[in-house]
């Protein structure tokens, strides 16, 4: 992971990084990119519920390089390539649509299991790291939920090659 | 290879009248029997193609790849109101529609074979209200539903006839519906409704479930008896009662009780009896009207308004959790293994994340995701 580098993130990704307070540091140290879906569904929620975690919309748009807008021939180069395309949520396909699409030398960042498996199912083992990885490398040691932390994403990557029998 | 794709290409053009050479001629392949091996599954459809395949139908890519949604398939009778309206089912039944093909799609991954041979019961609209009693008796005797029927007959139906029982949020109006799908049928019961009419819907959904093939009901059925309409419908709803009422209140069981009664008031024993079968008064003054044992005098002392017990009393009545067990586990494997992301499940069930969570609580499993 270099300074400035690309990072494409997801509605989970940018959650937590509210929550822990991390947002700031990570988007200073990196460039984050995220789509419009998961820049929607970060901000979406109800305020009057005890689980809800605010995510301003002023401190994210500033924390944002780029939000993507994804079309539908985007979306189909992605479904005829997964086997569980209807297992990922909209942010979730938007997020590796864009990603497929590109060049570069970007790396990304996601905390749920299905979309780790459909990272690697696609061949990008080495381009996802852990939002603790993103954060320690930009300075911060925020206290993070399980699925967030370098060991997780190890254990899925380890959990996915042992489920289908590549070791 | 994506087979959905291709089998849900072959519906679009099945139902947009079109032949294989019309079709690959818009699609602007060279010959028909490209595709023809892409329906057969032998060829995969690339992305160009796929996009041009919307184009031709006019249909969004979902409907190509959502697995998760039923696609020209599936057949829903509802039990509503007049507070319901089409529109109103319409939209329900889309949403009801994604749970039970999620189901279907997750025992598909997880390797739960689903039953090809459906049971039926060998009853039709000519059958007598007798034969729809009789059927109701000796199904719960097949089943072992003992003296309370109500108490384990979700359990049975799901063991028995491998159909999903869902408890679900449903708009006001609706009370519940069954729901035929291939290698995936289903009831779904309002989970906010009063206990006696909850195990009343449960047992009339039954009947429809078996008897789909020879008497398949209407796609809206009212709940109020006098708006049921005339003629064929109104007679397989009648049948559906009988059978449920019987199935609800075994013969065996209420015998004792009855004799048992002396000189009670008849709505007064009516309304402590009820509660012992988890049905409504009103319900089982239908039961014992139907096996004949009211003397005229009875008749003429019975006042509906009088009839107010619907299922336990109220503060002993639990409103059952969301959806049923069976279902909450195959999305818990689903989560587990991967095949579906957190955010996916939550938004499919309409739940936020926490929720999620206390869904898997609810029925003690562990919760597979820290959010």
């Amino acid at each position: 992971m270099q300074r400035g580098q690309v990072v494409l993130v997801d509605t989970n990704i940018i959650i937590e990084a509210f929550r822990a307070h991390c947002w700031n540091a990570v988007t200073t140290h990196f460039t984050v990119e995220t789509v419009e879906t998961c820049y929607e569904e970060a901000l979406t929620g109800d305020p009057l519920r005890p689980d809800y975690i605010a995510v301003d919309a002023a401190q994210l748009r500033n924390g944002l390089r780029k939000r993507h807008a994804i079309g539908r021939e985007q979306c189909a180069q992605l479904v005829v390539r997964l086997a569980y395309k209807e297992g990922l949520d909209a942010g979730e396909i938007d997020l590796f649509a864009h990603a497929l699409g590109r060049s570069d030398a970007w790396i990304a960042s996601c905390a749920d299991r299905a979309a780790v498996y459909a990272a690697l199912e696609l061949g990008w083992q080495e381009r996802f790291v852990s939002l603790e990885a993103m954060a320690h490398a930009a300075g911060a040691r925020p206290a993070l939920r399980h699925h967030f932390t370098d060991r997780w994403l190890q254990d899925m990557r380890t959990t996915y090659l042992l489920d289908r029998g590549l070791t | 290879m994506n087979n959905l794709i291709n089998k849900r290409l072959k519906i679009a053009r099945e139902k947009a009248g079109l032949t294989q050479a019309q079709l690959a001629e818009k699609l602007g392949f060279k010959d028909r029997q490209t595709l023809a091996a892409i329906e057969a599954g032998q060829r995969k459809m690339s992305a160009e193609e796929l996009v041009r395949a919307m184009d031709v139908f006019g249909l969004d890519l979902d409907y190509f790849t959502d697995g998760f949604r039923l696609v020209g398939e599936g057949r829903f009778s509802w039990r509503a109101d007049k507070n319901a309206t089409e529109v109103l089912l319409a939209a329900f039944e889309h949403r009801a529609g994604c749970w039970v093909a999620t189901y279907r799609r997750l025992c598909e991954w997880q390797g739960i074979k689903t039953d090809l041979l459906q049971a039926h019961l060998p009853l039709n609209e000519r059958s007598a209200f007798e034969d729809a009693i009789a059927a109701g008796e000796a199904l719960g005797a097949e089943w072992k539903l003992g003296d309370q029927p109500a108490i384990t007959l979700d359990q049975a139906i799901q063991e028995h006839l491998r159909a999903l029982v869902l408890y679900v949020e449903a708009p006001k109006g609706i009370s519940g519906a069954a729901c035929k799908v291939p290698g995936a049928n289903a009831i779904l019961i309002n989970r906010r409704e009063p206990e006696g009419r909850r195990n009343f819907d449960l047992a009339h959904e039954v009947f429809h479930l078996l008897t789909w093939e020879q008497m398949p009901p209407e796609h809206k059925e009212p709940i109020e008896v006098n708006h049921r309409g005339k003629g064929r419908h109104k007679r397989i709803e009648q049948l559906a009662d009988n059978f449920a009422a019987a199935l609800l209140m075994p013969e065996h069981a209420l015998e004792p009780l009855w004799k048992a009664r002396s000189d009670e008031n008849i709505n007064a024993w009516l309304n402590r009896t009820a509660p012992a079968f988890l049905v409504s008064a009103k319900a089982l003054k239908w039961r014992l009207a139907n096996l004949g044992w009211f003397s005229k005098a009875e008749q003429l002392n019975i006042h509906d308004a009088k009839l107010i017990a619907n299922g336990r009393p109220a503060k002993e009545q639990q409103m059952p959790h969301l959806f049923c067990d069976e279902f909450v586990r195959r999305m818990h494997t689903g989560l587990a293994k991967g095949e579906l992301s957190v955010r996916r499940a939550a938004s499919l069930l309409e739940l936020t994340i926490e929720d999620l969570a206390q869904l898997f609580r609810d029925y003690q499993l562990p919760v597979p995701f820290d959010l």
